[in-house]
């Protein structure tokens, strides 16, 4: 299957308490035969949340970001008709566009919010699944 | 399956040759197909195991 990484699935693999359990989650799922993609959006959304006065430190993490994932994909025109559609479009709902409109399977997410859904794609949160 | 027809010639030793008609004849495939299946596997390991070393480096990069 193909997994899309949203911006806070990221962020919390970086940056959590429990970041190593969201590691070895995503370790499994690779032994499981899926791979992986996220976009340009996700990771300025990442960079966004983080803050990084290290731009080194932001470089290594894009390149990890790169060997991680099969894709990073773009934001294109069918994404911004899909968000021009929405009258309040949010960061998930932007990341749901481009995962759907690039076949992916399902959606990675990392989101305190318990009873958070997706008409579109199935969601995944590893919230949940943290040992906190 | 893909269109197999791009030939390739490979020398290999005695002791090579010897490996891989025994694996070959023990698990019942062409000592070709052996061949094709171990570039698979090689390839396909490598990249995981890129992926892992990326999960585990991103777990610690801001450590």
């Amino acid at each position: 299957m193909k997994l899309y990484l949203s911006a806070s699935l990221l962020l919390n693999l970086l940056n959590s308490s429990y970041k190593k359990k969201i590691g070895s989650e995503l370790e499994s799922l690779l032994h499981d035969g899926n791979r992986f993609s996220t976009s340009v959006y996700s990771l300025l959304m990442l960079m966004k949340s983080l803050r990084l006065e290290n731009s080194e430190k932001w470089r290594t993490i894009l390149h990890l970001v790169g060997e991680l994932v099969e894709e990073i994909l773009p934001i294109d025109r069918k994404v911004l008709e899909i968000v021009c559609e929405n009258k309040e479009p949010t960061v998930f709902s932007i990341e749901l566009a481009i995962a759907q409109l690039s076949g992916n399977d399902e959606v990675l997410i990392c989101e305190e919010i318990e009873r958070i859904s997706s008409p579109v794609l199935p969601l995944r949160n590893f919230f949940r699944k943290a040992d906190r | 399956m893909a269109k197999i027809d791009k030939r390739f010639q490979i020398l290999f030793s005695e002791e090579e040759i010897l490996l891989l008609k025994n694996e070959a004849e023990k698990r019942g495939i062409s000592q070709a197909e052996l061949l094709r299946l171990a570039l698979r596997n090689e390839i396909t390991q490598k990249s995981d195991f890129t992926r892992i070393k990326a999960i585990r480096s991103l777990v610690e990069v801001l450590d």
